[in-house]
């Protein structure tokens, strides 16, 4: 299936979808509102039954609320998170129902609309069979009963389904269930009855489906679902003694209200457990960066400082240094894949084995090779690492690196010469087995600085979708090359807090910076 | 069976969420043979090649591949700099 879309990007053509949707289906639902509000309004409220106007008005109100509750379904989708299909298609009935019980109201007893009242009427008993269809639909997309038994019922419930709108049909003709009079007044007939069997199945169905796999229902849900189920029932019975009162579907669009609520509440209830384990799993990860400064008070040979300022979401952002020996210093600046506490974990993982391989004397092609095998050893994790990591002579300024598809280092010279060294890279880490890992020599010089620093500097992004790029970085490098290493990163920060104007910080933001004082 | 997706102008950190929630639709119909046309993209930043990557993973894993045609000579440059040539099918 060779699908190509046209000139525009399939992002903002989905955007533009969304936007459609949300336009035609107010139109849609508004017009059905003022419809019958104008109609109100022609034949007088006066010249209506009291009980019929309760009716109308509680088909009117319940349109509003399935209105609003459709268009949260859809910015709900919108904004990435999951709604049912069948619940919107449920919503739909519902409101198309309210709408055409209004207006049965309306027409009774105008003898001038009597074919209008009859089609009315007709696509309102034809709801009852709809609605129970897309209701069993939701709740065995909840539930998911066995494949086999689903299959089966599935069809059952859709033959049903069939069945009893051919039925409604063959009553424009036949009349077993209501006609309209010559008067315009309309009446059930003596098989009005059948017409109920059909759902009184559904219901003991769905109830039964129910019980079977209630271990799947919070308790909150199955209140919610019973409630739906028997509404139209108890409400029939409360309101039997009033001649003419119909309010079961302004009652069930109340219930829908509530299953509405039930779910995102319940979805809630994840998204605060889960960002409580985001919150610690951020402060274990801060944790493990060395973050005591001046890191090396005996060592006068360098200067080194680094920061990291987390975004909302934990990230996978580390850094580290260390003394490999007396006259060795490790650094490392990486960046896991991917976002949320499978990154944080990952990340720790990854600084162990990085600080450990190197500690025991690999270099840093040959550390970048252990972590790939350690890490693809028990198969692909689905996750990839950018790391740049060095090995520094503190007596000589000699140095090697590896650089594992990570950001371009600066290099500021002690004349205040700033640029990116861009060379080509290895692949990132834990992508593919066996792949080779090239490392270089560099030497610095008295005075000379290195910063090494993740996509969040370079990505940063303010309110008109600018980011903040390399070359702004580069100037900031140029301007303020001769700062010590914590007030560089600290101008580089101060830099990206100017340039976003408090735009929402969406990624890590980590430096790392080294001053080279020598021997 | 393989479904060809065209790229937005700039993939970076304001357009990846749709971008990567695109990839993401693509994988869960069950295509893991797709071809993405980079002709339109004029930029992309290092998160835009992680969530090319990251979809590059889940269609190997699959059985499926991932590859990516019509790009031009900046993403050329960022792949090749970055060493995701030597990992990504580039046609």
């Amino acid at each position: 299936m060779a699908a190509e879309n046209g000139k525009k990007s399939n992002s903002s053509l989905r955007n533009e979808k969304i936007a459609g949707r949300i336009i035609t289906d107010s139109f849609v639902c508004i017009l059905l509102i003022v419809f019958v509000i104008a109609f109100l309004m022609i034949r007088g409220a006066g010249n209506i039954k009291p009980v019929y106007l309760i009716n109308i008005s509680a088909d009117l109100s319940g349109m509003v609320t399935g209105y609003v509750l459709y268009i949260c379904c859809i910015i709900d989708v919108s904004r990435g998170a999951d709604s049912s299909r069948y619940y919107q298609y449920l919503l739909n009935v519902v409101i198309l129902a309210l709408f055409t019980d209004a207006v049965a109201w309306l027409l009774n007893g105008l003898p001038d609309f009597r074919a209008a009242n009859i089609i009315d009427n007709t696509i309102y008993y034809i709801c009852m069979p709809v609605s129970c269809f897309f209701f069993w639909h939701y709740i065995a997309e909840l539930l998911k009963p066995e494949e086999k038994i689903r299959a089966k019922l599935d069809k059952t419930v859709l033959a049903g389904m069939i069945i009893c709108i051919a039925l409604c049909i063959i009553n424009l003709f036949a009349g077993q269930y209501f006609t309209v009079n010559a008067e315009g007044e309309y009446g059930r007939n003596a098989l009005y009855p059948i017409h109920q069997i059909y759902g009184f199945v559904m219901i003991a169905l769905c109830l039964w489906l129910m019980k079977l796999q209630r271990r799947k229902l919070r308790f909150y849900q199955l209140i919610a679902m019973v409630l739906y189920l028997i509404t139209p029932f108890a409400v029939s019975v409360m309101t039997m003694m009033i001649f003419g009162l119909s309010l079961a579907y302004p009652v069930l669009m109340a219930v829908m209200l509530l299953m509405y609520c039930v779910v995102n509440v319940s979805k809630g209830r994840e998204a605060a457990a889960a960002s409580r384990d985001m919150q610690v799993a951020a402060a274990i990860q801060k944790r493990m960066l060395p973050d005591e400064f001046p890191a090396f008070p005996e060592h006068g040979e360098f200067e080194i400082y680094a920061s990291m300022r987390p975004a909302k979401e934990v990230g996978g952002d580390f850094y580290d240094f260390f003394l490999v020996d007396k006259d060795h210093l490790g650094l490392v600046m990486a960046d896991v894949s991917g976002k949320g506490v499978p990154a944080s974990l990952l990340m720790m993982v990854a600084k162990s084995i990085i600080k450990n391989s190197m500690q025991a004397g690999a270099s840093p092609a040959q550390c970048l090779s252990q972590i790939n095998r350690q890490l693809l050893e028990r198969g692909d994790i689905g996750m990839f690492i950018t790391v740049w990591l060095a090995v520094l002579n503190i007596k000589t300024g000699e140095g090697i690196a590896a650089n594992a598809g990570h950001e371009h280092p600066g290099l500021i010279s002690a004349n205040g010469e700033a640029l990116l060294v861009e060379y080509k890279h290895s692949p990132p880490v834990a992508v593919m087995e066996d792949i080779p890992f090239t490392e270089h020599g560099f030497k610095l010089n008295k005075g000379d600085k290195l910063l090494v620093y993740t996509d969040g500097v370079t990505e940063a992004m303010n309110d008109r979708s600018e980011l903040f790029g390399e070359e702004r970085l580069l100037e900031v490098l140029k301007s303020c090359g001769q700062l010590d290493p914590d007030k560089l990163i600290g101008e580089v920060d101060n830099a990206i807090a100017v340039f976003t104007e408090g735009a929402e910080q969406s990624d890590d933001l980590t430096m790392l910076c080294l001053e080279y004082i020598g021997g | 069976m393989s479904e060809i997706y065209r790229t937005p102008e700039k993939i970076d950190i304001g357009t990846n969420t749709a971008f990567s929630e695109d990839l993401k639709e693509i994988a869960s119909r069950g295509i893991f043979d797709l071809v993405l046309d980079m002709e339109d993209t004029v930029y992309i930043s290092s998160v835009g090649l992680r969530t090319i990557l990251a979809m590059d993973k889940e269609c190997k894993k699959n059985g499926g591949k991932l590859v990516i045609k019509n790009a031009g000579e900046m993403v050329n440059k960022v792949m090749e700099i970055t060493g995701f040539s030597q990992i990504l099918t580039i046609v």
